[in-house]
């Protein structure tokens, strides 16, 4: 089994600059608020139903929200 | 990673409509003099002059903020160590805190530089009043 690998935000920078696409879960308004450059937008209650449609399944995709739990 | 919220307080850049809000990461003054805790406040004192600060920040090697040299730490004596004369532990602020909002926190204390730093607490610069237009 694959052990989870803790990432930062400048891990995410450069991976977001190498084609991993990188989703904003919070609602639309806040994500129109501020979202990192490049980031599209799935709100939560969404993923599941637009997941398929909007994330190709051979690309890896990091998600965000707003802050650390 | 800790969200947006982590990733605007390291100071990356972020879209959308409160984008435009000026934040202090943008004005902070990134050549504003360092020291470390062994070095010779005269050292400092006269490298600060220099660059026209008055003020230095105490770092570790990895940008780390320890403490500050005010002005009044800079000329208490030329031959003392940094860490003797430092203030420890002074406030930071994150680069994407809006400039209005760090303005009417300064204003009330009389305060008119700031630290800048990341959540880690790496320096990014010294955000100054000065460099508001009025």
């Amino acid at each position: 089994m694959a052990v989870p690998r803790l990432i930062g935000r400048d891990d995410v920078h450069a991976m977001s600059a190498s084609g991993v696409v990188v989703v904003e879960v919070l609602p639309a308004p806040e994500y129109e608020e501020e979202h990192i450059p490049g980031a599209i937008n799935i709100p939560l209650k969404k993923l599941d139903g637009l997941a398929p449609e909007r994330l190709a399944p051979d690309r890896p995709v990091i998600v965000y929200c707003y802050d650390a739990l | 990673m800790g969200g947006k919220r982590d990733w605007a307080g390291g100071g990356l850049p972020i879209e959308g409509h409160k984008a435009q809000e000026p934040r202090i990461g943008s004005l902070a003054r990134r050549d504003v003099p360092t020291a470390r805790l062994g070095d010779k406040v005269g050292d400092i004192a006269r490298s600060a002059e220099g660059r026209g600060y008055d003020l230095a920040v105490v770092v570790t090697s990895d940008g780390v903020v320890l403490g500050i040299l005010d002005p009044e730490a800079l000329v208490v004596s030329s031959s003392a160590k940094v860490e003797d004369v430092m203030r420890p532990g002074p406030a930071t602020f994150r680069p994407d805190v809006p400039v209005q909002e760090l303005l009417e926190k300064l204003a009330p204390k009389h305060v008119r530089r700031a630290l800048v730093a990341t959540p880690e607490g790496r320096l990014l610069g010294v955000f100054s009043t000065d460099d508001v237009a009025p």
